[in-house]
């Protein structure tokens, strides 16, 4: 938990305070980067841009809201972007997503034959669900705090979140008895 | 109570979301429905499964790896506080509102007692201003050539100047001993190489500004101005730093040259006032 007192200090123009505000954060936002993207270079990339983004931004944080909320967003958006990005994505349809990620992680399941444990299933989650999942099990978030940060309604966090772990149970189901379509 | 409705409860329950009642109603279910009961233990193991999952760290300080670029933004900042302020000199949307507005150029010699310093306030009214009367002024008053200006402007500071402050130790003085208490260090800010630093004085009732050598040495003092006006200043290099003085019906933008080599030698431009 971060001190309130330090968060003042750094948005009141404290440099130093800013760096160890940082510094108190900084494997936190790796954390969720690494889930949500799934290799460690993209993480280092987007939890650097996520640093540089609370260091520019912090007068713009209102104490009313939790830092934390504040900061995972922040991080979250990040990762969204990036993994738009390198999916290429042309739809961002949920359904159309769910089709994809169920065939590439067959895909993966048959290139190398180890594929699935849970992280890597996670991957193969459409963005949504995978952030959801990530502040659910790795921010240890509980469905409120999940909906502030995404700024999503609460039912709708539920919902990706209970489709996410059906969809993973499915998949590590599948592998676990080898049952690869294909 | 239908399978639908259990599968929802099995999810919430595993977010430990569920009141006694429901967890009661969910447990009656699975003791009779073998499918939400195999289920149920399924995900109860994903959910472990997910809890379970290692924590990672990143393989450095991203904090370190960073702080270049924090340098940067921080340079990068002033410079953005910069060029607004001149574009604030959209110049001619100021000086039609302005009248009188300004364009002084004051050099300062510390070595020599030929030249002065003049405070603002002075040289706003003292009637000795080259007035901007455009744009291409403003440019001029902007790029003037610290040889150049040395003459041209030499003879109207030191007509002008009425205040004669030498050398900027009087108006220190002035500054100490009416106030209502010793001036104290505000604000500092070193500039980018950290070769100058500008620390701005306060003894609540004046303020001026004072820029140091990394040695101590003091290169610049300010004039003085109320401390109630707003101060914003920002280097742009270790040779040029700039302030801008908001008062409530007033705003002047300065810019003050410091040399490279040896102190102390400045050039003191007010790029605008009103």
């Amino acid at each position: 938990m971060v001190e309130q007192e330090l968060i003042s200090a750094a948005q009141s123009g404290d440099r130093d305070a800013l760096i160890r505000l940082l510094r108190e954060i900084e494997h936190s936002v790796y954390r969720t980067a690494y889930y949500m993207l799934g290799n460690e270079h993209d993480a280092m990339d987007a939890a650097q841009e996520a640093l540089i983004r609370i260091y520019t931004k912090i007068d713009t944080y209102q104490q009313k809201a939790k830092f934390t909320t504040w900061v995972q967003r922040i991080v979250t958006n990040i990762c969204i972007d990036k993994f738009r990005r390198k999916k290429d994505t042309v739809s961002i349809d949920e359904h159309n997503m769910m089709f994809q990620s169920s065939h590439n992680v067959e895909e993966e399941i048959e290139r190398s034959g180890i594929a699935s444990d849970i992280k890597d299933a996670i991957n193969q989650l459409p963005d949504k669900q995978r952030t959801v999942v990530t502040l659910r099990y790795l921010q240890d978030m509980t469905y409120q705090e999940i909906a502030d940060t995404l700024e999503m309604p609460l039912n709708t966090v539920k919902s990706y979140l209970f489709r996410a772990r059906l969809q993973l149970q499915e998949w590590l189901q599948e592998y676990e008895k080898g049952g690869v379509r294909g | 109570m239908r399978c639908e409705e259990v599968v929802e409860l099995i999810q919430r329950d595993l977010d430990a979301d569920l009141s006694q009642e429901e967890k009661l109603k969910m447990n009656k279910h699975l003791v009779d429905c073998r499918e939400c009961a195999t289920l149920y233990e399924k995900m109860k193991n994903l959910s472990h499964g997910l809890e379970k999952l290692p924590d990672v760290k990143p393989a450095y300080s991203l904090v370190d790896a960073i702080q270049p670029e924090l340098d940067k933004i921080d340079h990068g900042e002033r410079r953005a506080v910069t060029s607004n302020r001149r574009r604030f000199g959209g110049w001619k949307t100021f000086s039609g509102v302005v009248a009188a507005a300004a364009v002084l150029i004051l050099i300062w010699s510390g070595n020599n007692q030929q030249q002065m310093q003049q405070s603002s306030d002075a040289a706003l009214e003292g009637g000795q201003l080259e007035s901007a009367e455009n744009q291409q002024d403003f440019a001029n008053a902007l790029t003037v050539e610290e040889s150049a200006s040395k003459e041209s402007m030499k003879a109207d500071s030191q007509e002008s100047a009425t205040a004669d402050l030498d050398a900027g130790d009087k108006v220190t003085h002035s500054m100490l001993a009416p106030g209502p208490g010793e001036p104290v260090v505000i604000s500092s800010l070193p500039s980018p190489s950290g070769v100058y630093i500008a620390e701005v004085k306060s003894d609540e009732r004046v303020s001026n500004m004072v820029i140091r050598s990394s040695e101590g040495q003091v290169i610049f003092k300010s004039h003085q101005w109320m401390a109630d006006k707003e101060l914003d200043y920002n280097w742009e290099s270790d040779q040029l730093i700039f302030y801008r003085l908001i008062g409530k019906d007033s705003e002047e933008n300065w810019e003050i040259h410091l040399p490279e080599d040896a102190p102390p030698f400045e050039k003191r431009v007010l790029v605008s006032a009103r």
